[in-house]
Formats: C-alpha cells, structure tokens, sequence
C-alpha cells in the first residue's frame, strides 16, 4: 500500500504544483488589486443592477465588495477555486479505477498481493492529501498577500474557510470515487463531477431568485459551503462540517463495495 | 498438492449471454508446466482472470496453492507471477520505477535474480515504459513476474512479442523455474510452444475443456501424413484399412491422415505403383486443427 502511496504522490506532484502555483498567482493577483477596487464605489454599481442578478452571483445582502471576504469571496473562492480543484478531484478518483481499467493497468496492479479496498485506500489517501494541501495552501498564501497589499483577513476566518473547503472537496472526491467504480471512463467520471458541481452551484443560484424552490436550497451541496461567511465570522458549522465528512465516507465506502464485487 | 484446482468452474459475461468458460474442472499439480490450448476467445484468459481473481465465477470454485481463489487471493498472489497476453504498463514509469514500484507489492525479492534476468534478457531498465518496444514490454512483463521466484507462474501467451532469440531466452527461464518447484500455467495458442516445455496440456473451445493430454503420451498417438505421389487410381476400398484417418486426393497423387502404426498401411500401397512416398509428422498446430473437427 506504502509503495502505491509513494508512487502516486510522486506522479501526481508535478500537476499538483502547476494547480498550486496557478491559485497562489490568481490570489496575488486578486489581492494586489483589491485596494484599487475598494477605492471604486463597485457597491454603488451593483445596485444599479438588478437585485436578482446579484443574488445569483451570491449576494444575500451581507456580501460586500468593499471587503476583502467579500471581494475574494464573490470573485473567486466560492465557485472559481473550487471549480478549478474539481478537475484535479475529479481526474484523480477517475484514474484510480475507472481509468486504470479502462487502461487496463489495473489487471496487472490487482495481480499484486494487495486487496482492492486497500488499493483504493492509497488512491485516496493521495488525492486527500492533495486536495488538502492545495487549499491549505491558497489560504496561506492569501493571509500573505493580505499582509502585504494591506488588505487583511482574518487568521480565524481562513482557518475556517480552509476546514469547509477542503471537506467540500473531500466530499466532492467522495462522490467522484463512487462515480469511478462503476463508470467506465476517467473522462465521463470528470465529466459528470464537474456538471454536478456546476450545476449544484447553479441550482443553489438559482433557489435565491426563484421563489418557488426556495426551499430546495439544501438540495445543493453548495449549500454547505459559503466562503464569505466563513471568511467574515470565522465560525465553523460542525454540523454542516459533518455532513460533508459522512459523504467522503458514504462515497468511498460505497466505491470500496463495488469495487471489490466489479469484475476487471 | 494441487497448485490449481478448479470445480466446476463457471463464468458467463453481460448477464449469462455470453459464455466464457463453462464447468471447468482442471487438477495442476506442483512443479509441472500445464499448457492450456485454444484458439482465441476459447476461454483461456477468462480462466487465467478468475484464477487470479480479476473476475469472479457464475458458478463453481477455483483453489490455488490451495487456497480458495477469491477469499485468500492476496496471500496467494504473494507466491504467484501473473503475465498478461497485453501489457499494459504505467507508461509514464521508467523500467527503473516499474520495477521499483512492483517490487514494492512483494517482500521475497531476489535481487541477484532480478540483475541475472535483466541482463539475460538485455533489457534497458532506464527508458520510458512508454519508450519500450512490444518486446520490451514484454521482457520486463516476464522480470516482473519472475523476480520474486514465485510458486505459481501464470503465463498468458507469454512469448507473442518476443524475437526468437529472446523466446530461447524466455524458455530456459520457464524451465528453470521448474527445478525450484515453481508450477507453470502457460496459456498459448502456439503449439510447438506447449509441445517444447510443456508436461501436459489442457485443450479448451468454446468455453469447455475438450481434454488433457499428457504430451509424452500426445506424441505417442504417432499422427502422422503419408503424400503418396502416383499416376494409378487407387481404389477407396484399398485405403480403409485401420490408422488412417483421412484420404484426400491431391494433383499428384494422395494424402493420408494417419495415427498409430503404419506397417499395415505400407503394405496394402505395395500393391500400387507409387512414384515416391514421403511420411512427416503433422505440427501440433494441425493435430489440434483435428481436434477442432471432431
């Protein structure tokens, strides 16, 4: 198992790095030129729209573009970033067995003294590991920035975002996992996490502006994630933290026992 | 002991339509080569998956080294080397890291083995798996499978991308194999192949096992083809005489399918003007063409 670990975590970290220079140069760039935004009255301009069309965007009233949760919130970390790391999410469980049958390395790799619930294990402890570094370290890097453009987060409210987000991410791989045991490609299996994500995050949208479904916004894994209020007050909901964690397990559990029934 | 031992072993694919093997009962002992013969989609690879438990069995059961196949199937793949008939490798690895990464799976690594197969084979552990050719892959498939001296060695048409040079080398290997105990489960279409290094062989067609045969005692069947070459008709009534098999008439004369003894057969041509008569030995591949008929 050890060496499956090493393995992966050595093919995968060129990839990983590319992600996480990519989200640490976006945030620099975000936060370089949010001093220059707050001096504009963007407020004032997003009222001139109308209101619909700011609270699909996410803006519930408390969203404000003259901080920097709620500038980097709206413009970036709460459906840009994790839009992005859903690819690599969705790659990763992917390729773990749905692409390593479809290429069928994986007949050689089961020939091996290892279980598949083991083989599994390794692939997601891996993709965990990532997943967790990359938010872990955008967060940082934000802090860091702040600190330098003068545009300052609260340590507490990144601390908290980086829990949620990178659980949010956990649950979306655990969901991707159990897509790869039974699909047949890598590609549908990133394929229907991205439009799940997509389209979670569009449902959510649209149950703020639609009266009618506004009740159904639970439906939306989104739901569980709202970075600016995570930012702005720093408070962990352990319940929602809960449910995210309980679909990573519901997931990977669920994957473990079809793939372990699949014949390769 | 028996090293495989199938039950009734059974498998049907895409909700029973398909059938891939059907009541196999197969008894390997310890130490033998046992080639399994057919054609493709006989069969063969299907066995070889459920042995090695990449596929699980509609029915029946399946033993190696005595174990049951899918509940201790990782304590048993520690003491077998699988080759598969298409190699599919990490690509991105080099040989170096393939065999890094696949030593990792095991803990009875010989490493002096490993260098000695490596340089038998002449292979160049430092490119790209993806930079390898057919036979390459295919020679670091055989180190890979080899390295940890294994006591089941499942082969599945193990010299398809191999030079002839290097079918030598991958011969004497399987062979020496034997005189450690290791027990070889070679699937091949090639029947000179199975002829050559193998003790007896298990011929399968459309999913069931036709028979076994001991390959001394398949040699001893003596099949042979008898070319006459003559310009006189002989009469059908003067060929039926026990041995022969098959007649068939050719431009320049006959051609006799034959088993067992031929001094019968030589003495009732006698009686006929035979311009040259040549006696061979039909390859394997054309005595299981025989079977196929049947």
């Amino acid at each position: 198992m050890i060496n499956i670990i090493i393995q992966r975590l050595r093919e995968q970290f060129r990839g990983v790095s590319i992600y996480i220079i990519s989200l640490v140069a976006y945030s620099l760039l975000m936060v370089s030129i949010f001093p220059s935004i707050q001096k504009m009255d963007i407020q004032a301009l997003m009222s001139s729209y109308p209101e619909n069309i700011a609270k699909f965007f996410g803006s519930s009233g408390m969203l404000s573009f003259n901080t920097i949760e709620g500038y980097m919130s709206m413009e970036f970390l709460s459906f840009f970033f994790i839009l992005i790391i859903v690819f690599y999410v969705g790659s990763v469980a992917g390729s773990a067995i749905a692409g390593r049958v479809e290429k069928r390395i994986m007949d050689f790799d089961l020939s091996q003294p290892i279980s598949r619930t083991k083989y599994i294990l390794a692939e997601s402890i891996v993709a965990i590991k990532y997943s967790t570094l990359i938010v872990v370290l955008t967060s940082f890097s934000l802090y860091i920035f702040g600190q330098i453009f003068d545009a300052h987060f609260q340590a507490k409210g990144l601390i908290a975002f980086s829990v949620i987000a990178t659980l949010f991410l956990w649950a979306l791989y655990g969901i991707a996992i159990l897509l790869s045991s039974f699909l047949k490609t890598k590609s549908s299996v990133m394929l229907i996490t991205f439009a799940f994500t997509l389209g979670s995050y569009i449902f959510l949208s649209l149950t703020r502006i639609v009266d009618k479904i506004q009740h159904l916004d639970k439906i939306s894994i989104f739901y569980l994630y709202n970075s600016e209020a995570l930012l702005r007050a720093g408070d962990i909901n352990w319940n929602q933290a809960g449910i995210l964690f309980l679909i990573l397990v519901i997931g990977l559990t669920g994957a473990i026992l079809i793939f372990n029934k699949k014949d390769i | 002991m028996n090293i495989i031992e199938t039950k009734k072993l059974t498998k049907y694919y895409l909700h029973g339509k398909v059938l891939g093997v059907k009541d196999l009962n197969l008894e390997i002992e310890e130490g033998e080569i046992f080639g399994f013969i057919g054609p493709n989609g006989a069969g063969k690879s299907t066995t070889i998956r459920l042995l090695l438990d990449l596929i699980r069995p509609t029915f029946g059961t399946a033993k190696v080294l005595g174990l049951d196949s899918h509940i201790n199937t990782v304590l048993i793949k520690n003491d077998v080397g699988y080759l598969p008939g298409e190699i599919f490798l990490p690509e991105t690895m080099s040989g170096k890291a393939c065999l890094r990464y696949y030593q990792g799976f095991k803990s009875n690594i010989d490493h002096k083995y490993v260098a000695d197969i490596v340089k038998r084979l002449d292979l160049d552990l430092s490119k790209k798996v993806s930079d390898y050719s057919k036979g390459n892959k295919q020679k670091l498939a055989i180190l890979l499978a080899v390295m940890h001296k294994p006591k089941l060695l499942i082969l599945d048409e193990p010299t398809s991308g191999l030079d002839p040079l290097n079918q030598q080398e991958f011969y004497s290997i399987i062979l020496e194999t034997k005189k450690w105990g290791t027990t070889t489960f070679l699937s091949t279409h090639i029947l000179e192949e199975a002829q050559r290094i193998c003790d007896r062989v298990g011929i399968i067609k459309n999913g069931k096992l036709i028979r076994i045969e001991d390959i001394d005692e398949f040699k001893k069947k003596n099949i042979r083809d008898i070319i006459i070459e003559t310009t006189e008709s002989i009469p059908l009534s003067a060929l039926k005489i026990a041995g022969i098999t098959k007649v068939e008439r050719t431009t320049s004369g006959y051609h006799l399918s034959t088993a067992g003894q031929n001094g019968q057969i030589l003495k009732a041509l006698s009686k006929f003007k035979i311009d040259d008569i040549r006696i061979s030995e039909p390859s394997l591949e054309e005595i299981f063409m025989r079977f196929y008929k049947e």
